[in-house]
Protein backbone atom coordinates (compact mmCIF):
# COMPACT_ATOMS: atom_id res chain seq x y z
CA UNK A 1 0.00 0.00 0.00
CA UNK A 2 0.98 3.36 -0.70
CA UNK A 3 1.18 5.61 1.83
CA UNK A 4 -0.18 8.84 2.44
CA UNK A 5 1.21 11.59 3.94
CA UNK A 6 1.24 15.15 3.39
CA UNK A 7 4.71 17.25 3.45
CA UNK A 8 4.44 17.77 7.77
CA UNK A 9 3.99 14.41 8.25
CA UNK A 10 6.81 13.27 6.18
CA UNK A 11 9.07 15.98 7.64
CA UNK A 12 8.40 14.38 10.80
CA UNK A 13 8.83 11.08 9.87
CA UNK A 14 12.47 12.37 8.17
CA UNK A 15 13.65 14.05 10.90
CA UNK A 16 12.11 10.93 13.69
CA UNK A 17 13.79 8.52 11.72
CA UNK A 18 17.01 10.42 11.31
CA UNK A 19 17.32 10.67 15.02
CA UNK A 20 16.35 7.12 16.19
CA UNK A 21 19.20 6.13 13.73
CA UNK A 22 21.40 8.55 15.33
CA UNK A 23 20.33 6.83 18.54
CA UNK A 24 21.36 3.25 17.64
CA UNK A 25 24.16 4.35 16.32
CA UNK A 26 25.61 6.10 19.41
CA UNK A 27 24.02 3.82 21.62
CA UNK A 28 25.96 0.91 19.35
CA UNK A 29 29.47 2.95 19.15
CA UNK A 30 29.44 3.06 22.78
CA UNK A 31 28.99 -0.44 23.72
CA UNK A 32 31.85 -0.87 21.43
CA UNK A 33 33.86 1.89 22.86
CA UNK A 34 33.42 1.08 26.73
CA UNK A 35 35.05 -1.47 28.10
CA UNK A 36 34.93 -2.55 31.88
CA UNK A 37 37.13 -0.34 33.43
CA UNK A 38 35.76 0.25 36.91
CA UNK A 39 34.96 3.67 37.65
CA UNK A 40 38.95 5.73 38.22
CA UNK A 41 38.03 9.02 40.10
CA UNK A 42 40.15 11.92 39.77
CA UNK A 43 39.38 14.69 42.11
CA UNK A 44 41.33 18.37 41.15
CA UNK A 45 40.67 21.36 42.88
CA UNK A 46 40.61 25.40 41.68
CA UNK A 47 41.73 28.58 43.11
CA UNK A 48 40.39 29.42 46.52
CA UNK A 49 37.46 32.06 47.15
CA UNK A 50 37.30 34.72 50.42
CA UNK A 51 33.97 33.83 51.81
CA UNK A 52 31.88 34.81 54.37
CA UNK A 53 33.17 31.55 56.64
CA UNK A 54 36.54 31.15 55.26
CA UNK A 55 37.76 30.01 51.79
CA UNK A 56 35.95 28.86 49.75
CA UNK A 57 37.85 25.91 47.04
CA UNK A 58 35.73 24.33 43.52
CA UNK A 59 36.14 20.62 43.51
CA UNK A 60 35.90 19.08 40.40
CA UNK A 61 35.31 15.08 40.38
CA UNK A 62 36.02 13.14 37.49
CA UNK A 63 35.22 9.66 36.39
CA UNK A 64 37.79 7.94 34.07
CA UNK A 65 36.47 4.62 33.97
CA UNK A 66 33.86 2.89 31.81
CA UNK A 67 30.81 2.29 35.16
CA UNK A 68 28.99 4.96 36.84
CA UNK A 69 30.60 5.71 40.12
CA UNK A 70 27.41 6.20 43.49
CA UNK A 71 28.01 7.89 47.18
CA UNK A 72 31.50 8.85 46.59
CA UNK A 73 33.32 10.58 49.81
CA UNK A 74 35.77 13.28 48.43
CA UNK A 75 38.01 14.15 51.30
CA UNK A 76 40.56 16.89 50.41
CA UNK A 77 43.25 17.88 53.13
CA UNK A 78 45.75 20.86 53.24
CA UNK A 79 48.89 19.78 54.17
CA UNK A 80 52.15 21.56 55.41
CA UNK A 81 55.53 19.68 56.41
CA UNK A 82 53.58 17.06 56.41
CA UNK A 83 50.95 17.35 58.79
CA UNK A 84 47.31 17.44 57.96
CA UNK A 85 46.47 21.14 59.33
CA UNK A 86 42.71 21.00 58.10
CA UNK A 87 40.73 18.76 55.93
CA UNK A 88 37.19 18.89 54.77
CA UNK A 89 34.94 16.19 52.79
CA UNK A 90 32.44 16.28 49.72
CA UNK A 91 29.51 13.71 49.41
CA UNK A 92 29.03 13.24 45.80
CA UNK A 93 25.42 11.11 44.79
CA UNK A 94 26.80 9.83 41.72
CA UNK A 95 29.54 10.47 38.78
CA UNK A 96 28.78 8.97 35.66
CA UNK A 97 31.18 7.09 33.10
CA UNK A 98 33.10 10.07 31.26
CA UNK A 99 31.71 12.62 33.39
CA UNK A 100 32.16 15.36 35.83
CA UNK A 101 30.25 16.62 39.15
CA UNK A 102 31.87 20.12 40.92
CA UNK A 103 30.92 21.10 43.92
CA UNK A 104 32.73 23.41 46.89
CA UNK A 105 34.84 22.81 49.91
CA UNK A 106 35.08 25.56 52.84
CA UNK A 107 38.16 25.62 55.25
CA UNK A 108 38.92 28.01 58.26
CA UNK A 109 42.66 29.17 56.59
CA UNK A 110 43.46 30.26 53.64
CA UNK A 111 44.61 26.62 51.17
CA UNK A 112 47.43 29.06 49.24
CA UNK A 113 49.19 28.40 52.41
CA UNK A 114 49.82 24.56 51.97
CA UNK A 115 49.77 21.43 49.65
CA UNK A 116 46.13 20.72 48.74
CA UNK A 117 45.58 16.78 48.78
CA UNK A 118 42.24 15.55 46.85
CA UNK A 119 40.97 12.04 46.77
CA UNK A 120 38.35 10.32 46.47
CA UNK A 121 38.18 7.63 49.01
CA UNK A 122 35.45 5.45 49.04
CA UNK A 123 32.28 4.90 46.51
CA UNK A 124 30.02 1.83 45.35
CA UNK A 125 28.52 0.43 42.17
CA UNK A 126 25.02 1.69 42.21
CA UNK B 1 1.06 10.14 12.26
CA UNK B 2 -0.46 7.89 9.05
CA UNK B 3 -3.83 7.50 10.20
CA UNK B 4 -5.70 8.00 7.09
CA UNK B 5 -6.12 5.36 4.25
CA UNK B 6 -6.65 6.18 1.23
CA UNK B 7 -5.60 10.11 0.51
CA UNK B 8 -3.11 12.45 2.63
CA UNK B 9 -4.50 14.78 5.46
CA UNK B 10 -4.92 18.08 5.86
CA UNK B 11 -1.99 19.82 7.78
CA UNK B 12 -4.22 20.89 10.00
CA UNK B 13 -5.28 17.37 10.87
CA UNK B 14 -1.93 16.13 11.31
CA UNK B 15 -1.04 18.63 13.48
CA UNK B 16 -4.04 18.18 15.38
CA UNK B 17 -3.07 14.09 15.67
CA UNK B 18 0.25 15.34 16.62
CA UNK B 19 -1.25 17.89 19.60
CA UNK B 20 -2.76 14.65 20.96
CA UNK B 21 0.05 12.53 20.92
CA UNK B 22 1.97 15.06 22.81
CA UNK B 23 -0.42 15.23 25.07
CA UNK B 24 -1.04 11.75 25.59
CA UNK B 25 2.76 11.25 25.50
CA UNK B 26 3.22 14.13 29.03
CA UNK B 27 0.44 12.52 30.06
CA UNK B 28 1.44 9.25 30.77
CA UNK B 29 5.52 10.23 30.86
CA UNK B 30 5.29 13.31 33.18
CA UNK B 31 5.60 11.44 37.01
CA UNK B 32 8.62 9.23 35.48
CA UNK B 33 10.00 12.63 34.12
CA UNK B 34 9.95 13.48 37.24
CA UNK B 35 11.68 10.62 39.23
CA UNK B 36 15.08 11.01 39.91
CA UNK B 37 15.49 6.97 39.96
CA UNK B 38 14.46 7.26 36.05
CA UNK B 39 17.64 9.82 35.36
CA UNK B 40 19.95 7.95 37.29
CA UNK B 41 19.38 4.71 35.25
CA UNK B 42 19.86 6.44 32.30
CA UNK B 43 23.36 7.46 33.01
CA UNK B 44 23.93 3.88 35.03
CA UNK B 45 22.74 1.58 32.41
CA UNK B 46 25.32 0.43 29.85
CA UNK B 47 25.02 0.86 26.00
CA UNK B 48 23.78 -2.42 25.03
CA UNK B 49 20.66 -2.32 27.82
CA UNK B 50 19.96 0.71 26.58
CA UNK B 51 20.01 -0.73 22.82
CA UNK B 52 17.87 -3.43 24.49
CA UNK B 53 15.41 -0.98 26.00
CA UNK B 54 14.85 0.84 23.03
CA UNK B 55 14.14 -2.06 20.80
CA UNK B 56 11.43 -3.20 23.69
CA UNK B 57 9.69 0.48 23.26
CA UNK B 58 9.88 -0.18 19.57
CA UNK B 59 8.29 -4.06 19.57
CA UNK B 60 5.82 -2.42 22.05
CA UNK B 61 4.89 0.47 19.87
CA UNK B 62 4.51 -2.06 17.19
CA UNK B 63 2.02 -4.46 18.86
CA UNK B 64 0.26 -1.30 20.36
CA UNK B 65 -0.15 0.34 17.03
CA UNK B 66 -0.85 -2.70 15.06
CA UNK B 67 -3.59 -3.94 17.00
CA UNK B 68 -5.35 -1.18 19.20
CA UNK B 69 -4.12 2.44 17.70
CA UNK B 70 -4.52 2.04 13.95
CA UNK B 71 -7.22 0.51 11.81
CA UNK B 72 -7.43 -2.91 11.33
CA UNK B 73 -6.73 -2.70 7.67
CA UNK B 74 -3.26 -0.85 8.28
CA UNK B 75 -0.50 -2.05 6.32
CA UNK B 76 2.93 -3.35 8.38
CA UNK B 77 4.74 -0.43 6.78
CA UNK B 78 2.43 2.64 8.14
CA UNK B 79 2.83 0.85 11.39
CA UNK B 80 6.00 1.05 11.43
CA UNK B 81 6.19 4.43 10.08
CA UNK B 82 3.90 5.40 12.61
CA UNK B 83 6.27 3.48 15.52
CA UNK B 84 9.26 5.25 14.10
CA UNK B 85 7.57 8.44 14.25
CA UNK B 86 6.27 8.64 18.05
CA UNK B 87 9.94 7.16 18.82
CA UNK B 88 11.63 10.46 16.97
CA UNK B 89 9.03 12.53 18.49
CA UNK B 90 8.97 10.88 22.10
CA UNK B 91 12.80 11.79 21.97
CA UNK B 92 12.18 15.79 21.08
CA UNK B 93 9.99 15.53 23.81
CA UNK B 94 11.48 14.27 26.30
CA UNK B 95 15.07 16.34 25.55
CA UNK B 96 12.54 19.57 25.59
CA UNK B 97 11.30 18.89 28.73
CA UNK B 98 14.29 17.24 30.56
CA UNK B 99 15.97 20.71 29.48
CA UNK B 100 13.46 22.87 30.56
CA UNK B 101 13.63 20.82 33.99
CA UNK B 102 17.33 21.54 34.09
CA UNK B 103 18.11 17.60 34.35
CA UNK B 104 20.40 17.90 30.77
CA UNK B 105 22.95 20.78 30.70
CA UNK B 106 25.28 21.69 28.18
CA UNK B 107 27.81 20.59 31.08
CA UNK B 108 27.03 16.97 31.07
CA UNK B 109 29.10 14.19 29.34
CA UNK B 110 27.23 13.28 26.15
CA UNK B 111 26.78 9.88 27.12
CA UNK B 112 24.56 11.04 30.20
CA UNK B 113 22.60 13.21 28.07
CA UNK B 114 21.82 10.47 25.81
CA UNK B 115 21.07 7.98 28.49
CA UNK B 116 18.72 10.16 30.38
CA UNK B 117 16.72 11.19 27.26
CA UNK B 118 16.50 7.92 25.58
CA UNK B 119 14.99 6.51 29.18
CA UNK B 120 12.28 9.15 29.38
CA UNK B 121 12.08 9.23 25.62
CA UNK B 122 10.57 5.37 25.24
CA UNK B 123 8.03 6.65 28.07
CA UNK B 124 7.01 9.23 26.25
CA UNK B 125 6.92 7.60 22.61
CA UNK B 126 4.02 5.15 24.05
CA UNK B 127 2.39 8.03 26.23
CA UNK B 128 2.44 9.63 22.07
CA UNK B 129 1.31 6.53 20.64
CA UNK B 130 -2.10 6.15 23.38
CA UNK B 131 -2.48 9.78 23.22
CA UNK B 132 -2.97 9.57 19.07
CA UNK B 133 -5.41 6.89 19.22
CA UNK B 134 -7.55 7.67 22.11
CA UNK B 135 -7.42 11.19 23.21
CA UNK B 136 -9.11 11.18 19.43
CA UNK B 137 -12.64 12.47 18.11
CA UNK B 138 -14.28 9.01 18.26
CA UNK B 139 -16.54 10.42 15.16
CA UNK B 140 -13.37 9.91 12.64
CA UNK B 141 -12.07 6.84 11.61
CA UNK B 142 -8.48 7.74 11.85
CA UNK B 143 -8.67 7.15 15.65
CA UNK B 144 -8.50 3.59 14.36
CA UNK B 145 -10.64 2.00 16.81
CA UNK B 146 -13.69 0.24 14.58
CA UNK B 147 -11.60 -2.14 12.65
CA UNK B 148 -8.66 -2.44 15.65
CA UNK B 149 -11.62 -4.35 17.79
CA UNK B 150 -12.01 -7.16 15.41
CA UNK B 151 -8.31 -7.17 15.97
CA UNK B 152 -8.32 -6.94 19.57
CA UNK B 153 -10.24 -9.66 19.90
CA UNK B 154 -8.21 -12.53 18.82
CA UNK B 155 -5.48 -14.07 21.21
CA UNK B 156 -2.28 -12.41 20.31
CA UNK B 157 -3.96 -9.03 20.00
CA UNK B 158 -5.04 -9.13 23.62
CA UNK B 159 -1.94 -10.50 24.86
CA UNK B 160 0.13 -7.80 22.84
CA UNK B 161 -2.32 -4.85 24.25
CA UNK B 162 -2.60 -6.34 27.92
CA UNK B 163 1.58 -6.28 27.97
CA UNK B 164 1.40 -3.10 26.56
CA UNK B 165 -1.03 -1.53 29.82
CA UNK B 166 1.16 -3.87 32.28
CA UNK B 167 4.44 -2.09 31.19
CA UNK B 168 2.56 1.25 31.35
CA UNK B 169 1.33 1.15 34.65
CA UNK B 170 4.08 -0.72 35.88
CA UNK B 171 6.54 1.81 34.95
CA UNK B 172 5.85 4.48 37.21
CA UNK B 173 6.34 2.66 40.08
CA UNK B 174 9.09 -0.07 39.29
CA UNK B 175 12.02 2.56 39.36
CA UNK B 176 11.86 3.49 42.85
CA UNK B 177 13.03 2.37 46.48
CA UNK B 178 9.81 1.28 47.69
CA UNK B 179 9.44 -1.82 45.63
CA UNK B 180 12.74 -3.56 46.81
CA UNK B 181 11.82 -2.06 50.45
CA UNK B 182 8.27 -4.06 49.77
CA UNK B 183 9.81 -7.17 48.71
CA UNK B 184 12.38 -7.41 51.40
CA UNK B 185 10.26 -6.36 54.38
CA UNK B 186 6.81 -8.51 53.54
CA UNK B 187 6.76 -11.76 55.16
CA UNK B 188 6.47 -15.07 52.68
CA UNK B 189 2.52 -15.23 53.62
CA UNK B 190 1.36 -11.55 52.69
CA UNK B 191 3.05 -11.94 49.17
CA UNK B 192 1.40 -14.83 48.50
CA UNK B 193 -1.62 -12.60 49.72
CA UNK B 194 -0.71 -9.76 47.18
CA UNK B 195 -0.25 -12.43 44.44
CA UNK B 196 -4.21 -14.20 45.28
CA UNK B 197 -5.28 -10.17 45.31
CA UNK B 198 -3.60 -9.44 42.06
CA UNK B 199 -5.46 -12.40 40.30
CA UNK B 200 -8.49 -11.93 41.78
CA UNK B 201 -8.29 -8.15 40.73
CA UNK B 202 -7.66 -8.69 36.88
CA UNK B 203 -10.33 -11.02 37.49
CA UNK B 204 -12.44 -8.64 38.80
CA UNK B 205 -11.61 -5.81 36.26
CA UNK B 206 -11.84 -8.39 32.75
CA UNK B 207 -14.82 -10.76 33.82
CA UNK B 208 -17.02 -9.22 36.71
CA UNK B 209 -17.12 -5.40 36.80
CA UNK B 210 -18.70 -4.49 33.90
CA UNK B 211 -16.80 -2.02 32.41
CA UNK B 212 -17.01 -0.03 29.94
CA UNK B 213 -16.85 -2.26 26.89
CA UNK B 214 -15.71 -5.69 29.43
CA UNK B 215 -18.43 -8.09 27.02
CA UNK B 216 -16.57 -7.08 23.78
CA UNK B 217 -13.25 -8.17 25.38
CA UNK B 218 -13.97 -11.19 27.78
CA UNK B 219 -16.32 -13.59 26.40
CA UNK B 220 -15.62 -15.75 29.19
CA UNK B 221 -18.82 -17.34 30.82
CA UNK B 222 -17.58 -20.52 32.48
CA UNK B 223 -15.75 -20.58 35.55
CA UNK B 224 -12.87 -22.25 34.44
CA UNK B 225 -12.60 -19.61 31.39
CA UNK B 226 -12.68 -16.88 34.36
CA UNK B 227 -9.67 -18.81 36.12
CA UNK B 228 -7.87 -18.94 32.65
CA UNK B 229 -8.30 -15.53 31.65
CA UNK B 230 -7.28 -14.32 35.05
CA UNK B 231 -4.23 -16.56 35.04
CA UNK B 232 -3.20 -15.40 31.62
CA UNK B 233 -3.03 -11.44 32.34
CA UNK B 234 -1.72 -12.11 35.82
CA UNK B 235 1.15 -14.29 33.83
CA UNK B 236 2.03 -11.24 31.63
CA UNK B 237 1.83 -9.20 34.12
CA UNK B 238 4.23 -10.99 36.03
CA UNK B 239 6.58 -11.13 32.58
CA UNK B 240 6.12 -7.51 32.10
CA UNK B 241 7.02 -6.66 35.50
CA UNK B 242 10.36 -8.66 35.64
CA UNK B 243 11.10 -7.15 32.71
CA UNK B 244 11.11 -3.60 33.87
CA UNK B 245 12.60 -4.32 37.05
CA UNK B 246 15.66 -6.51 34.96
CA UNK B 247 15.76 -3.17 32.93
CA UNK B 248 15.83 -0.44 36.17
CA UNK B 249 18.47 -2.66 37.36
CA UNK B 250 16.75 -4.02 40.73
CA UNK B 251 17.89 -7.62 39.70
CA UNK B 252 21.66 -6.56 39.54
CA UNK B 253 23.34 -8.60 42.27
CA UNK B 254 19.89 -9.67 44.03
CA UNK B 255 19.37 -13.13 44.95
CA UNK B 256 16.46 -15.21 43.09
CA UNK B 257 14.38 -15.01 46.08
CA UNK B 258 14.55 -11.24 45.90
CA UNK B 259 13.70 -11.11 42.47
CA UNK B 260 10.59 -13.05 42.69
CA UNK B 261 9.74 -10.93 45.50
CA UNK B 262 9.92 -7.96 44.05
CA UNK B 263 8.32 -9.44 40.55
CA UNK B 264 4.85 -10.25 42.50
CA UNK B 265 5.45 -6.78 44.56
CA UNK B 266 5.00 -5.08 41.06
CA UNK B 267 2.81 -7.58 39.88
CA UNK B 268 -0.54 -5.55 41.28
CA UNK B 269 0.20 -2.51 39.66
CA UNK B 270 1.01 -4.19 36.58
CA UNK B 271 -1.81 -6.87 36.43
CA UNK B 272 -4.31 -3.45 36.77
CA UNK B 273 -2.28 -2.25 33.94
CA UNK B 274 -3.11 -5.41 32.20
CA UNK B 275 -6.44 -6.05 32.76
CA UNK B 276 -7.78 -2.58 32.61
CA UNK B 277 -5.45 -1.34 29.99
CA UNK B 278 -7.08 -4.03 27.83
CA UNK B 279 -10.54 -2.02 28.38
CA UNK B 280 -9.36 1.23 28.90
CA UNK B 281 -6.75 1.44 26.00
CA UNK B 282 -9.35 0.72 23.85
CA UNK B 283 -12.46 2.42 24.70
Amino acid sequence: MKLQKNPVEWSVFVVSALLVAACVALLIAGSMRNGDKPPEIVVTTGAPVKVASGFGMPVRVRNLGDETAGQLQVEIALESEGKELESASLNVPFVPRHSEREGWVVFRQDPRCCNVVARAHAFEKP
Amino acid sequence: MGHAATRSPSIADSLREYGRGLAGGLLFSLPLIYTMEVWWTGFIARPERLLVFLASVFILLLGYNRYAGMRHDASWTEVVVDSVEELGLGLITAAFVLFLLGRIDVGMSFDEILGTVIIEAGIVAIGFSIGTAQLGDTDKKDSGMTGSRRQAASFAGQLVIAFCGAVLFAANVAPTEEIVQIAIETSHARLLGLAVFSLAIGALILFFSSFHQAQRVSVAEKPLDVIAGSAVTYAIALVASAGILWFFGRFDGCALDICVRQTVVLGLPSVLGASAGRLLLQT
